[in-house]
């Protein structure tokens, strides 16, 4: 984003690498349990525990990111023919319904994770709520990535294409 | 007819530009809160998470990451150059190479759009040095990397797989043939456009010792389908695994044999490719919230009895499935399309007596051809990036290929023994 504030792209950054190292160590354990498999004829029974809920951390910390570089999935062809002034007041409204969305689904996401924390998963014998975890973590980054966004829309008036780039174009 | 009022919300929230995993979200938990026959808001919520949860989503990332690393590890190039070796002389030749790479790309990346900037980024140059106008070769680069997700492997077949429950190796084995096909129909117009306009009209056969030279080169690379698939197909891998397996050995070709990928670019090339998935798969979450509470509203029913009185069989049935699809593929990227529409259609075409495979890979190839359709659409838009062309001037050189696809799109559907034949022989 365009004049982010320094701790937001820290923010940034912290979740870029802690990424890179889950995306890496993902990889090399589903490599490590082929090979183990293979040639020593184990298997690596904690594996695919680990797997699901690196997984699921990865996507929703990941949609972090993506909320950052404007990069979730969206139609944007009705809206791209406006021009800036009418495209920065739509671009607000999207963004003030994506943090109302992200804002449901941290406090829901809380609930279910205290809902299920006593439940202990089969083969890592932790507590189930480190799955649910990742969700209402994952939307609370995600929002404050989208209210950083919403307040440099209205406070410049630019759309959000100028301000955080767009992939999607 | 609150369930309709949640998809007009839907339909309001992404014309304005809210993207998809947000809209979906609100619409389905909006729905939730005010329906009184809706399931407990709790219980949709846990769905944002199961969804995801099982071990087979994780082929989506590492197919993606691998994606990324072959194309920036100089494997590209290498096949470029043994199709240019190979099929450069025809007629069209450079038109035919373009498609033959795409192919060739389409059986080790699961992504369409991967394949046609991989590709594109070296053909258009040299298409353009030969004579070739920049809208005729965007056009041709935007159509033929849409192969890449017929050839197996694929992230929509995966997607379709994990969410419909058949088999991943029965669908992958199913857009072998037509993905064949779709290239054979776009090399035949490069000859035809060489044929009438006289550029490229080819050259002399080639010297044997050059096209070893360049297969020499280019056969690590080419090694990699054969391990992605023949591990799936055999079943020594299941495809996560087998996805993991092409990450480390593209990792290392690229690293190691090339040289071309430096080590500092991996952690970039990582996020990059995490954040993808993470869009696909936050959206996979969220639809898939949405399948579940159409279903629990009993949607499909009522949309049977209506699709009933619109077709009486099975073949009225599929030209239906077909003029839905591509409009949906022309609207939508095909991750999102597949998962609103699977579980609309799957239940109905069980119901016709289609084949869940087949359902498959007809769905899989009216959005490949949604890729390249104007307005919207991955290829489309990584070619026009690439040939420099305007989406107008782009679009008139698409409509041969439209047509052509098209009409191989009613054979895949109509006749049933060209895509599932392979599939019948392995059973």
């Amino acid at each position: 984003m365009r004049n982010e504030p320094v701790w937001l792209a820290g923010l940034g950054q912290a979740i870029e690498w802690i990424l890179a190292a889950a995306g890496a160590f993902v990889v090399a354990l589903v490599f490590y349990s082929v090979l183990s498999r293979f040639f020593l004829h184990t298997d690596v029974a904690w594996s695919s525990e680990v797997c699901t809920l690196l997984l699921i951390w990865m996507t929703f910390v990941g949609g972090a990111l993506a909320a950052r570089q404007n990069a979730h999935l969206a139609v944007i062809e009705l809206v791209m023919g406006l021009s800036s002034r009418p495209r920065a007041r739509v671009d607000a409204l999207a963004l003030a319904v994506s943090a109302l969305t992200l804002a449901i689904l941290t406090w829901y996401g809380i609930t279910l994770t205290i809902f299920s924390w006593d439940g202990i998963s089969v083969t890592l014998s932790i507590s189930n709520g480190w799955w649910y975890l990742a969700m209402p973590v994952g939307c609370a980054l995600m929002l404050i990535f989208v209210l950083a966004q919403l307040v440099a829309v209205l406070r410049t008036g630019q759309p959000l294409s100028a301000i955080a780039g767009d992939p999607n174009q | 007819m609150l369930i309709l009022a949640m998809f007009v919300a839907f339909l309001v929230l992404i014309a304005f530009g809210t993207p998809l995993f947000y809209a979906l979200a609100l619409s389905t938990l909006g729905y939730a809160l005010i329906a009184p026959s809706a399931p407990p808001l709790e219980a949709l919520v846990m769905n944002f998470v199961t969804a995801i949860e099982g071990f087979y989503f994780l082929a989506i990332p590492l197919f993606i990451i691998a994606g990324e690393l072959i194309s920036q590890g100089g494997a590209g190039q290498r096949l470029v150059v043994f199709a240019t070796r190979l099929l450069g002389f025809l007629p069209g030749g450079l038109g035919i190479v373009t498609v033959s790479s795409s192919m060739l790309f389409a059986g080790m990346s699961g992504s369409a759009v991967a394949d046609s900037a991989a590709v594109g980024s070296v053909m258009v140059p040299g298409m353009e040095r030969k004579g070739y106008t920049r809208a005729y070769s965007g056009a041709l680069v935007a159509a033929a990397g849409t192969i890449g997700i017929i050839i197996p492997p694929s992230i929509p077949m995966l997607l379709y797989a994990f969410i419909a429950n058949v088999s991943v190796a029965d669908l992958f084995i199913s857009g072998i043939v037509p993905g064949i096909l779709f290239g054979i129909g776009m090399m035949v117009l490069c000859w035809r456009h060489a044929k009438r306009t006289g550029i490229d009209i080819g050259g002399p056969k080639p010297d044997a010792r050059e096209v070893w030279r360049a297969f020499v080169a280019a056969f690590p690379v080419l090694l990699l389908p054969a391990i992605i698939l023949g591990g799936i197909f055999s079943g020594v891998f299941t495809p996560t695994e087998s996805a993991a397996v092409a990450v480390v050995y593209s990792l290392l070709i690229g690293r190691f044999h090339y040289g071309d990928l430096s080590l500092p670019d991996v952690p970039r090339l990582l996020v990059s490719s995490l954040v993808t998935s993470a869009t696909i798969l936050l959206v996979v979450s969220a639809a898939s919230v949405l399948s579940w509470l159409i279903t629990f509203e009993s949607v499909p029913q009522m949309l049977l009895s209506v699709v009933a009185d619109m077709a009486s069989g099975k073949f009225a049935f599929l030209m239906l499935v077909n003029i839905f699809l591509l409009i949906l593929g022309i609207l939508l990227e095909p991750p999102p399309a597949l998962l609103i529409a699977v579980p609309l259609l799957l239940p109905l075409a069980t119901q016709y007596g289609v084949d869940p495979v087949h359902l498959g890979l007809i769905m899989t190839c009216n959005l490949a051809i949604g890729l390249f359709t104007p307005p919207v659409g991955g290829t489309l838009f990584v070619a026009a990036k690439v040939a420099r062309v305007s989406m107008g001037e782009i679009t008139r050189e698409l409509v041969p290929h439209f047509v052509m696809c098209v009409l191989i799109l009613l054979l895949v559907t109509y006749v049933p023994v060209i895509p599932m034949g392979l599939v019948w022989l392995t059973k």
